[in-house]
């Protein structure tokens, strides 16, 4: 190992630092519509049916979804309907909040804000305050505040970036509410980096035209979250944690009205009864789509749209899943984390072997992952790790040439950060990349409101559907979960003062959906929702087995 | 005392090394992190694990090695596993978090010791600092804090992932990062102030200036969108 | 000359005025005060009982640290300065209680070892009064005077931090002369008083007003007797009892004449003719004496 790379990586490192000079001011160029669409086609898991199955039951029945979420529709539930008592309310409610993530604590936050009383209010999560995807996001978000910017410019980046296929009311929304956002932020105490003449730093990113990605170093998401987190704890939002939902709860008049849940540790269900329920639970990568790693949370595995699809929900763009164009590639304890954007959004290069351009860094991002897998996959442009891993250079040092020494301290803290624990300098050499699984770009699809499809039931962030159509832009993720975690709040708070006490707890829609799951006749019985995804060795799976726990 | 290892898990030909978990040693891959590690002999985690990926605290991880008599700390997610490592996580930290309304209140040393009166017991021994997995010079800060320096904490205190463990290793019993955390908001709130453009946006969006141009833009067909999208000019991306 | 600076907590929070003047000051008079980058608590809140090594650390932490500052000052000495008496009096009974017990300071320097810090035994902590005596000369700062203190009689105050214990004192314990001989310097009358010395009841102030408020009657009320109409401090502690008591006094109906309390930079501002930020940490007003006196 010489500064963190073996020496057969060495080689291709060293065209890499001696072609820099040459490349400072190298301009790619960008594809067309029409050759983003052949790439696309040719190289993005998207596009290859093998990956992919129809969805064989309910109100999306034949809709083309990944492999891994039809398995999760087509599955039992992980309890026996018949086990459980819902005439015993644990929590009687008016809003509850499942999932306390980046957009479940932005509705907490609007519910109070709205005047809900606090102790009619319950925020039920699977892990942690903060066990989410929203801590993880680096690079930013975005909002049109600048003179040379507007909303408008900012529709049709995100309309463009999502192939057409975004429902323009939930993206009016978006980017409508963005300086909004920014300014309650501002509320809050957040750190969002400033100019020295008091602007906000605001980078470019993959398919925007105007620089409005305000970001707090690379800690974006983390800077967000402590700040709501802190919110939450001031203003003494009921809290349940390591407490997933497992299930929604109807009342009789078929709105949802409440949720199942389970403790991790004491393994009790719990039940809770709600006015209005809003499900924040965040994306599916920890179900590792088409076999690729994932920059995802541990505990984001899809539970959201297997039971708001249980309830009736309609889901949409689930077809299509993001590759973030940059994870890690090396070295392998870090493989599929994620490389932010941010450092192509400040100049570092994507390069082959030898050290060459091949594609415009600022692609919309699924334009750009497929650019980089038709290099890995169909061309020998790329270099290849001692464990065989394939991934294409990320010129990070570029990134000081072009701005000056110092920069990546100050804007990429964590990502210099992760690199030197595997005493990497990404200031002296480049990074190792490959495409991984980031984002659930659709999902269950919501009004402007935050209203689903089913009464009683809202929706807000990773879980929703159709604000970012087939494919999600950078710093558009930060965004939403605060503009539709607030509506959300803000609707459910109306919903609170209008709404009647919920009728009886039933769990039949439950049983109806066994009955349809009975008609696929599955080769293996399945269950979900996954709660928590699997990584213990096979040696010590094929070993377990179930103890009867009341005679220990 | 020698601790039994299983023969099965000795079998697999890879480069494997020991390592004890709360005492009971298991042959892991050396190339594992100590989260994979523990996932690899078999704990299904539900505390203790996160993000995995740096940014979440949850599995702050303390460990001794075979013969050093130095306590190390930091995340399983992102350290890789020794011969001989000696570890327990630290999936929870019991912390207080003063409770305050952030309208109500001044940077200020007072302010700081009003809600963590504890941090005027600081002993300067820096124990917080050696054990931050993030680097943070903690002690630093909480001296920041008490002198009134707020901007100073805040932005020394930036990086800090909440794990907590330089709360668990402070003989004065203060809850540093709950510290770091005030700090910051404070000096976000009052020091760093956002620019009238921000302000002047919200307006115009609030008085529907930008209605007629959404109304026409919605009304468009997906062809005459895709034209306006190709046709739309870049500003100069290379300035933040 | 440039001398590496340690402010502690009190010049950051509730003697910034003190601060201010004194840096500017000392700029005028080439004994320059350069802020240590980083430092700690000197430790005076720690109690300073006798084997407790560990509570020690804070004090020789800053002293390392400073040895550190030292090596990137040009032209400098061996010397950590100090504004506040308190930190002043902990920072030199710990130094000399580690030049004596190398046995001290090697425990306390494997404290540090993980912090990449070590003392090496081998700095002079200072009173910025000490160096104004010793270094500068009290003749270089009457050179240097713009506009005489003509009119003010000014009562110094001591306090006890900078004459006790021995290990600490900057001057004879008895009759100390230096702020006295600035006085002098700087064109005031020195009025004579016995309770330059006399505890102004220190951290009292938090939990057991009444002592205080004892202390500070008989204090101001000893200096107006003496026909002072300022008392000059070096000590941010002191000053702010002196200073918020008074008034106290005042509204209760105990006393009905202030005094106002400046702290010895100040009057070495105006004497230098740098211009005052503000009076804004004064509870005393001391803007009528001043403006009555011609000197803003």
């Amino acid at each position: 190992m010489i500064r963190g790379y073996p020496e057969s990586m060495r080689k291709s490192i060293d065209k890499v630092n001696k072609t820099r000079d040459k490349r400072i001011d190298q301009i790619m160029k960008d594809l067309t519509l029409e050759e983003r669409e052949k790439v696309l086609h040719e190289f993005h898991p998207d596009y290859n049916p093998a990956y992919k199955r129809d969805i064989g039951w309910g109100q999306n029945k034949g809709d083309n979804v990944p492999n891994e979420v039809a398995d999760i529709l087509e599955s039992y539930p992980i309890y026996d309907p018949d086990e459980i008592d819902l005439s015993q309310i644990d929590y009687d409610v008016g809003v509850l909040i499942i999932g306390a993530g980046g957009a479940g604590t932005a509705a907490a936050l609007w519910t109070v804000y709205s005047g809900v009383p606090k102790d009619k209010i319950l925020l039920a999560t699977k892990l942690r305050l903060g066990d989410c995807n929203t801590v993880m996001a680096q690079g930013g978000i975005q909002a049109a505040d600048r003179p040379e910017d507007s909303p408008l410019i900012h529709y049709l980046d995100a309309m463009g970036g999502g192939h057409f296929k975004n429902k323009p009311e939930l993206v009016k929304a978006l980017v409508s509410d963005g300086p909004k956002i920014i300014k309650w932020h501002k509320e809050l105490g957040l750190m969002y980096d400033q100019n020295e003449d008091g602007s906000f730093v605001e980078n470019a990113g993959g398919g925007t035209s105007r620089n409005r990605m305000h970001c707090a170093k690379d800690y974006t998401g983390m800077e967000i979250f402590r700040n709501l987190k802190d919110e939450v704890i001031n203003n003494e939002i009921p809290l349940l944690e390591f407490s997933p939902a497992v299930e929604l709860l109807k009342d009789e008049n078929g709105r949802v009205a409440g949720a199942l849940l389970y403790n991790l540790e004491t393994k009790e269900y719990s039940v809770v009864r709600a006015k209005t329920t809003i499900l924040t639970t965040g994306g599916f990568g920890r179900l590792h789509i088409a076999g690729f790693a994932t920059t995802n949370h541990y505990g984001a595995t899809g539970d959201g749209i297997v039971m708001a699809y249980r309830a009736g929900a309609k889901l949409r763009d689930l077809d299509s899943t993001q590759f973030h164009p940059t994870g890690a590639a090396f070295p392998e304890q870090i493989v599929g984390l994620l490389i932010t954007e941010k450092l192509r959004s400040l100049g570092a290069q994507v390069l082959g072997k030898n050290g060459e351009q091949i594609c415009y860094p600022l692609e919309p991002r699924d334009v750009e992952a497929a650019s980089i897998i038709k290099v890995t996959k169909s061309t020998d442009n790329y270099v290849e790790t001692p464990t065989g891993m394939r991934g294409v250079w990320l010129d990070s040092p570029l990134i000081e040439e072009i701005r000056g020494k110092g920069t990546i301290d100050k804007n990429l803290a964590a990502m210099k950060r992760m690199f030197s624990r595997f005493d990497i300098d990404m200031t002296e050499d480049p990074i190792l990349v490959h495409p991984t699984l980031h984002y659930q770009n659709g999902g269950v699809e919501l009004d402007e409101h935050g209203y689903t499809s089913v009464p009683g039931l809202l929706g807000a962030g990773e879980i929703s559907g159709g604000v970012h159509g087939k494919n999600r832009l950078m710093g558009n993720s930060l965004l939403e979960v605060n503009v539709f975690g607030r509506r959300a709040g803000i609707s459910a708070a109306k919903e609170y003062k209008r709404g009647k006490k919920p009728g009886k707890l039933t769990l039949s829609h439950v049983k109806k959906a066994i009955e349809q799951i009975d008609t696929l006749n599955l080769k293996k019985k399945r269950f979900s929702p996954v709660i928590l995804p699997e990584y213990r060795s096979e040696a010590v799976r094929d070993r377990l087995i179930q103890l009867f726990e009341s005679s220990l | 005392m020698a601790k039994a290892i299983s023969m099965r898990e000795k079998k697999e030909e890879l480069d494997t090394v020991t390592i004890y978990i709360m005492g009971q040693g298991y042959k892991v891959p050396s190339s594992l992190t100590i989260m994979k590690a523990m996932e690899y002999a078999g704990f299904k985690l539900k505390r203790g694990v996160g993000c995995r990926a740096g940014f979440c605290g949850a599995c702050a991880t303390v460990y001794r090695k075979l013969g050093d008599y130095k306590i190390y700390a930091n995340l399983a997610c992102q350290t890789k596993v020794e011969d001989g490592m000696y570890l327990t996580q630290l999936p929870f930290v019991p912390a207080n978090k003063a409770e305050y309304n952030l309208d109500e209140i001044k940077p200020s040393a007072s302010t700081m010791l009003r809600f963590y009166p504890e941090i005027a017991r600081c002993l300067s021994c820096n124990a917080c600092s050696r054990v931050c997995p993030q680097d943070i010079q903690v002690m630093d800060y909480v001296q920041y804090s008490l002198q009134g320096q707020i901007d100073k904490a805040a932005e020394l205190a930036f990086d800090c992932i909440q794990c907590g463990l330089c709360a668990i290793r402070c003989p004065a019993e203060i809850p540093q990062y709950h510290v770091a955390t005030l700090a910051r908001r404070l000096h976000g709130r009052y020091h760093m102030i956002a620019p009238d453009t921000l302000e002047q946006r919200v307006k115009e969006i609030e008085e529907g200036k930008y209605e007629k141009g959404f109304e026409e833009l919605m009304s468009l067909s997906e062809e005459e969108l895709k034209k306006r999208y190709v046709a739309r000019d870049f500003i100069d991306q290379k300035k933040a | 000359m440039k001398y590496s600076y340690f402010p502690g907590c009190n010049l950051k929070t509730n003697a910034k005025e003190y601060e201010h003047t004194a840096v500017e000051v000392s700029k005028i008079l080439d004994a320059e005060l350069v802020e240590m980058p980083v430092f700690n608590c000197c430790g005076t809140v720690h109690s300073m009982v006798s084997d407790n090594t560990m509570r020690r650390v804070a004090p020789v932490r800053i002293l390392s640290r400073s040895e550190e500052h030292q090596k990137e000052l040009e032209d400098t000495k061996n010397t950590v300065v100090t504004l506040c008496s308190m930190c002043s009096s902990t920072l030199k009974v710990v130094n000399e209680e580690v030049k004596e017990d190398e046995e001290m300071l090697q425990k306390i320097n494997w404290q540090l070892e993980r912090d990449n810090l070590k003392y090496s035994g081998h700095s002079e902590v200072k009173h910025y009064l000490e160096i104004l005596r010793d270094e500068v000369g009290f003749e270089e700062i009457i050179k240097k005077v713009k506009k005489q203190l003509k009119g003010m009689k000014i009562a110094s105050y001591y306090g006890c931090m900078l004459l006790h214990p021995d290990k600490a004192k900057i001057d004879d314990s008895e009759t100390p002369t230096v702020m006295e001989s600035l006085t002098l310097a700087l064109g005031g009358e020195v009025v004579d008083w016995p309770y330059f010395k006399t505890c102004c009841g220190s951290y009292h102030v938090v939990d057991k007003e009444d002592i205080v408020n004892n202390q500070v009657l008989k204090i101001t009320e000893g200096a107006k007797k003496r026909g002072a109409n300022a008392i000059i401090t070096a000590c941010p502690l002191c000053a702010y009892n002196l200073d918020s008591q008074q008034v106290f006094l005042q509204k209760k109906g105990v006393i009905k004449e202030t005094i106002p309390v400046f702290y010895f930079t100040q009057l070495m501002a105006i004497a230098l003719g740098i211009k005052l930020k503000n009076f804004e940490d004064h509870h005393v007003d001391p803007k009528p004496l001043l403006k009555s006196l011609g000197l803003i």
